[in-house]
């Protein structure tokens, strides 16, 4: 990965990120027309609808804008939760050692393998539909590949000579694993959860657009469903089923094309500068 | 060795979680147990069919007893009875099963030689022109949710260049019964193909650039090797379990793009079975959707276990295991 490049993927991605903030944050200032406005049916692109109307007659783009705020709601919470989650799971199989630790790391393998769509659907399929329990499924099922991420360098943590330093000196295990490993795995913690929002994202608009998204709160999943049930995609219209589509994926790239640049940072660190063939 | 057992056993262990899902989530939930496991409507049961279905789930039965039960049902193949459908779970499966593993199968076997070609190029030219197309268009893909790239591919071979149908599996009264036959998984298969191909190829692609720089490939390039055969023969064994792994992995992840792309490509696979199943609120259906995917990714995972036993001396004889 060259240096220009990656500094193109963070501008590139910031540069998305802060549209979509401004969509969530301020979707009355941007979106042309109020939610439930109601105009003539399947209109085309146009000066006056910018994505068209759908068969409802509701302004696509204005529906697009509102709808953004929702699903980076969803995607952010249930990342945090999961993050939470993985970190917790990760430090207690990575750091501490024995039975307890054993355990830990086979409950990581145990959900890595469980699969995440069917077994999202027939969770959400119980629960209900609702924007809070669609975030609590895909955190529930989301956790794993965080707490990977943390056990692999938690344990590579618990060899250093500083860490076992502080266990000659001593130091209550809690203090360790709290006030001086947990702060050196920021890092690696920070790169897991930019993919995890991601990751985060496509699953919602995946269960959206299955149906079990809430009808109450549509998100970029959800009107990507309603095209499709609603004829929208029977008639090829573009404006309404491809939009939200697009939006999913430039969002969803944003935080791809971070996560990049963090990767290329990380390579530097990690190479310390010139790589030889002699060691 | 030891590892490759440890991953066995969890292998199992999901097994039991899965399970275990199945059979505390309908008895934990809010709302009745009974109306959970039969999917039935408060409102449309009546007293005597209420009571009918309470004895013959065995809901009277303590806890133990109930899951002593299913977990022998489950042992006999049993899957459960569809209240909706009013047939078992395990025919309805065995129906649809096939026609997923149509589109399924094929995806996994072209995605995985795909982005391990892809990959062993890219990252052998580490840095270049091709490199960065590729893996600027990889990192692109794997932003595009499966149903887009399922409805867009519809949308421009079938509904406006009218070279492919538009769903199913087959045409009615077709010429060429084969050919048909392969015309139809085009679309689908390529769907899932080109979603399942970024995530293998990005893995690879870094391992294969990490081993241009290994000792063994300064070797082989002083003793005059071509770079094709370096780049094929010697980079590919090394990356080789990284490979299977992500094979086995990516079982998975068709699985659950299969879920979706059967939908919109209206195959009456076990994707449309699920979909039907949730508005019809026929959880017995949707739980057995569920094992049976399980049981899928976990065969898959054994066998790239063993694959993987098999490939790489240095697992087989367990010399690198003692860190």
């Amino acid at each position: 990965m060259k240096r220009n490049s990656a500094f193109a993927a963070l501008a590139l991605g910031m540069l998305l990120l802060v549209i979509f903030a401004a969509f969530s944050v301020l979707p009355q200032r941007i979106a042309p027309y109020g939610v439930k406005e109601m105009f003539r049916a399947w209109q085309p692109i146009s000066r006056a609808h910018l994505l068209g109307t759908n068969d409802m007659g509701y302004d696509i783009f204005t529906e697009l804008v509102h709808a953004a705020r929702n699903t980076l709601v969803i995607g952010l919470t249930s990342s945090v939760i999961s993050l939470f989650l993985g970190t917790a799971i990760g430090l207690w199989a990575g750091y501490v050692s024995g039975v307890t630790g054993e355990v830990a790391g086979g409950i990581i393998n145990v959900f890595l393998l469980v699969p995440m769509l069917p077994a999202a659907i027939v969770v959400a399929a119980y629960l209900g539909a609702g924007s809070g329990n669609t975030a609590a499924v895909i955190a529930l099922l989301g956790w794993c590949p965080t707490a990977r991420a943390v056990r692999a360098r938690a344990a590579q943590l618990k060899q250093t000579a500083f860490v076992e330093s502080l266990v000659i000196l001593q130091i209550p295990k809690a203090r360790i694993i709290f006030r001086h490993i947990l702060p050196n795995l920021m890092e690696t913690v920070l790169a897991r959860y930019i993919l995890s929002v991601s990751s985060c994202m496509m699953m919602e608009s995946a269960l959206s657009f299955i149906g079990l998204g809430d009808p109450s709160s549509v998100t970029w999943g959800g009107m990507v469903n309603f095209a499709y049930r609603n004829g929208g995609f029977a008639r090829g219209a573009l404006n309404w089923f491809l939009a939200p589509g697009l939006c999913i994926t430039l969002c969803s790239l944003s935080f791809r094309l971070l996560n990049t640049f963090f990767e290329y940072r990380a390579s530097l660190v990690r190479s310390g500068g010139a790589k030889s063939y002699m060691e | 060795m030891k590892q490759t057992i440890r991953q066995l056993i969890s292998a199992f262990a999901c097994l039991l979680v899965i399970v275990a899902v199945n059979f505390f989530l309908p008895r934990m939930m809010p709302g009745d147990p009974v109306l959970m496991l039969t999917g039935l409507e408060d409102d449309l049961v009546s007293q005597a069919e209420y009571a009918m279905y309470r004895e013959k789930l065995g809901l009277d039965a303590p806890v133990a007893a109930q899951l002593g039960l299913y977990v022998k049902s489950l042992l006999k193949l049993d899957l459960g009875h569809s209240y909706h459908y009013k047939r078992s779970v395990g025919s309805m499966l065995a129906e649809r099963i096939p026609n997923t593993l149509r589109v399924a199968v094929p995806a996994v076997i072209i995605s995985s030689l795909l982005a391990m070609l892809l990959a062993t190029y890219a990252g052998s030219k580490n840095g270049g022109v091709g490199d960065a197309s590729i893996t600027g268009a990889m990192i692109i893909m794997n932003a595009v949710p499966v149903f887009l790239l399922c409805m867009l591919l519809i949308t421009v071979f079938a509904y406006h260049l009218g070279w492919l149908p538009f769903g199913g599996l087959a045409s009615a009264n077709a010429h060429n019964a084969v050919a048909d036959r392969l015309r139809h998984l085009v679309l689908p298969v390529t769907a899932l193909s080109l979603s399942a191909l970024p995530s293998k190829y990005l893995i690879l692609r870094n391992q294969v650039a990490a081993s241009t720089e290994e000792k063994y490939v300064l070797y082989a390039r002083a003793r005059g090797i071509s770079e094709n055969r370096i780049r094929y023969v010697h980079i590919f064994r090394n990356v080789s379990q990284t490979f299977v792994t992500m094979v086995g992995l990516n079982v998975g992840f068709v699985l659950s793009g299969s879920l979706i792309a059967e939908n919109i490509f209206s195959i009456r696979g076990m994707g449309q079975l699920m979909t039907g199943a949730i508005s019809a609120r026929d959880f017995p259906t949707l739980q057995g959707c569920l094992f049976v995917s399980a049981l899928a990714v976990i065969a898959a995972d054994i066998v790239t276990r063993l694959v993987c036993l098999a490939l790489d001396p240095k697992v087989r004889l367990g010399i690198y295991e003692a860190e």
